[in-house]
């Protein structure tokens, strides 16, 4: 019984950091409908500019918290001029150039980060008031864990705030629906999709920030977090927050299930999932539709 | 004309991202020549034309650890021959650099052409086994010599290796695994549990394996499991709540091995240690170069027993090793030699070593003194198989961890070293 409830708890917990990679993928997808290849890479851009910006083996609190805001903002403005000078010039042409250059975005972002970092790995120092770790029994689980949890469920929260409640959020929604007839409407779709792109952005860069205690921060970061990040998006549906969760939290408990009790499927579980919504439910848990009235 | 202009800007934005693109890689991955640093110019003289050795390594990327420090371990051997006079009567050894770091096989194969268009007669690479299993019988077809400090795999050294031509100076799963055995199981003989955690590829599969039936064979350790992660995994968690509910007797009969190399290995100790499970082993182990992991704790790392060729500058106490250390510092801004480091060295060493024994770059003759050679390095010496080409180095078990008033924040704490006759001289679980 221990076995099943550590598992549990660990698979909500780990839900958390995928569903904050994820989202800004999703939020960008669902509004701007560009797949952004280049986002793993905007992700790991966030985790190295919380390194810099902890500035050295052990950080406060405080300044573990600015370093986090620091990160969102700067990737934020990063995605700024991304979507200015890459992606706008792109939106009336097929969704292909859209990708091709998401994908040459990573691998100058890539590119960057080498030159100005280096090649060898860092790692980002937790403070101490987050280094324990909480008893379940005879197990025990990294209260930082919860933390990352917390912080992803106060996104999902503020997300969907924004897109339901909020007046940028109707716009968002309408220019999401109908971009040519959300303009004639009088909503200035270019800023809405810049302001979309900078938000996605910047979650993929407090994203980083928020996992870079937990992970080697070093370029091998952005392919190994593409993949597993790409499956949620598609799970939930493209395009939509609440999927997007969900489907993390799926991923999440599925992956801890099968190591714990179907440890030779589990290195493929996620992968096995994924496919399985493919056949069954191929738009996703929610679907497109669900984004327009979640949005 | 506004539709002009705004095609106009399209194309440039376009083109100012992919020249941007194009001119990082470029800078990050194309193929470049150095030069024997201070010590070629210092040597004044010059008996022809400088001798440009092929390096196939990834130099960008999340293993251009491993291609920058062959790099600076080959450069400190050629800097050393360059201001002792040169090689084959005074001509100064160069590296021409291609970057492995796609590892696309069509990379390394067409490498091979390139350093043979070149003129080049001996590659130093490729590191990934994928590719030298491609890119050796390439090199061996065009006619040069290659020598990979990365690659040790079965089909390059045994007994019906692919290419004639290929050597092998990296150590392999075999040594590695029979070190680590014999060193574990004779420090911790109360051990009767081991736990693995490994990506879900051979190695993985393999070093795991024959550690598990070492300890079963010799400790009667039959407890435990093999925890398998899809390659290039960083997010632990499912794992590490196994771990935690799974491994949860007495400490001092608990191991923990790890296959999941660099980044792998750091992400799990890290998500692991904030979990307070690393408490519940008595020791911690891999097989693979952990001192780059190790530097990035910046001195917190956890101490992990690391079975390799080098492990740590500390290991060695000779004058080679000494002047090595030394020399490494001054090629690479400051920074100590590494595992990936030294075996670019001796592979330098064993090259200059072959040029001034035969004067001449003629392949087959360089071949041909390469087979049984005795190579002098920091370990002392060694030979070089004449059947496998394997460089029959010794294995290095030794436990480091982080120590913030240590050099780079990490502290040799214990050592052994196994002979390299007794080291390769064991098939891998034999």
């Amino acid at each position: 019984m221990l076995r099943l409830i550590v598992t549990l708890i660990y698979g909500i917990t780990a839900a958390g950091p995928l569903f904050l990679i994820a989202s800004g993928l999703t939020l960008i997808y669902g509004v701007m409908r560009v797949l952004n290849f280049a986002h793993a890479a905007l992700f790991m851009l966030g985790a190295y500019v919380s390194v810099q910006l902890s500035g050295g083996p052990t950080v406060s609190l405080g300044r573990f918290v600015l370093a986090a805001a620091g990160a969102g903002l700067a990737v934020g403005l990063v995605g700024l001029v991304v979507e200015r000078l890459v992606f706008r010039p792109l939106y009336s042409r097929n969704p292909e150039a859209t990708l091709l250059a998401s994908f040459g975005l990573s691998l100058l972002i890539a590119g960057a980060v080498e030159r100005f970092w280096g090649t060898e790995p860092l790692t980002q120092p937790l403070p101490s008031a987050l280094s324990s770790s909480v008893s379940i029994s005879t197990a025990s689980i990294s209260v930082y864990a919860l933390v990352e949890l917390g912080v992803a469920v106060v996104v999902a929260a503020a997300l969907m705030y924004m897109l339901r409640r909020t007046r940028f959020g109707a716009n968002a929604v309408a220019v999401a629906e109908d971009r040519e007839m959300a303009a004639v409407m009088g909503i200035r779709a270019r800023r809405v999709g810049a302001i979309v792109f900078v938000l996605g952005s910047a979650l993929a860069g407090l994203a980083g920030a928020i996992v870079a205690p937990t992970v080697s921060v070093d370029t091998g970061l952005a392919p190994s977090t593409l993949i597993p990040v790409f499956a949620v998006v598609v799970m939930g549906g493209l395009g939509t927050v609440g999927g997007a969760a969900l489907a993390s939290l799926a991923i999440a408990l599925v992956q801890g299930i099968t190591t714990n009790y179907l440890p030779a499927i589990s290195p493929y579980a996620f992968i096995l999932l994924l496919a399985l919504f493919l056949i069954v439910r191929p738009q996703g848990l929610l679907g497109r539709l669900q984004l327009s009235r979640e949005a | 004309m506004g539709k002009h202009t705004t095609m106009k800007k399209r194309h440039l934005a376009l083109a100012a991202g992919t020249a941007a693109t194009v001119l990082l890689s470029a800078c990050g991955s194309s193929n470049n020549t150095t030069g024997g640093g201070a010590a070629a110019s210092a040597s004044g003289t010059s008996g022809g034309p400088p001798i440009a050795v092929g390096l196939l390594a990834p130099m960008t990327g999340a293993y251009a650890g491993v291609g920058t420090g062959y790099q600076q371990g080959l450069q400190v051997a050629f800097d050393q021959a360059n201001s002792s006079g040169g090689v084959l009567g005074g001509r100064q050894l160069t590296i021409s650099v291609v970057d492995e770091s796609i590892s696309d096989t069509t990379v390394s194969t067409g490498a091979m052409r390139k350093f043979a268009s070149d003129g080049d007669k001996i590659v130093v690479g490729a590191a990934l086994s994928q590719d030298c299993i491609a890119s050796a019988p390439v090199a061996e077809q065009l006619g040069m010599l290659n020598i990979s400090p990365g690659c040790g795999v079965g089909q390059l050294i045994g007994p019906n290796r692919l290419s004639k031509t290929f050597f092998s100076s990296a150590g392999n799963d075999a040594m590695l695994t029979y070190g680590l055995e014999k060193v574990l199981t004779q420090k911790f003989p109360s051990t009767k549990s081991l736990w693995t955690v490994n990506y879900d590829y051979v190695t993985g599969h393999e070093v795991s394996g024959a550690l598990r039936k070492a300890f079963s064979s010799s400790l009667g350790a039959g407890g435990g499991e093999d925890k398998f992660v899809p390659l290039g995994a960083s997010d632990y968690s499912s794992v590490i709540a196994s771990l935690a509910s799974k491994a949860t007797g007495d400490a001092s009969t608990q191991g923990l091995i790890l296959t999941n190399y660099g980044s792998g290995a750091l992400a799990f100790l890290k998500q692991a240690g904030q979990a307070g499970l690393l408490k519940n082993f008595s020791f911690i182990a891999t097989t693979y170069m952990y001192y780059a992991a190790a530097k990035a704790f910046n001195g917190t790392s956890p101490k992990v027993w690391d079975a390799y060729v080098y492990v740590h500058p500390d290991v060695f106490q000779t004058k080679a090793n000494t002047d090595f250390v030394a020399a490494y510092k001054t090629v690479a801004n400051g920074a100590l030699p590494n595992d990936w480091g030294y075996s670019g060295y001796i592979t330098g060493l064993a090259i200059v070593q072959a040029l001034k024994k035969t004067n001449s770059l003629d392949v087959a003759a360089i071949n041909t003194a390469l087979e049984g050679m005795t190579v002098n390095g920091p370990s002392g010496s060694f030979t070089v198989d004449k059947t496998t080409h394997h460089f029959l180095m010794p294995a290095v078990v030794a436990q480091i961890g982080g120590d913030s008033s240590s050099p780079e924040g990490v502290k040799l704490y214990d050592t052994q070293v196994i002979p390299g006759p007794e080291a390769n001289s064991h098939p891998i679980g034999g």
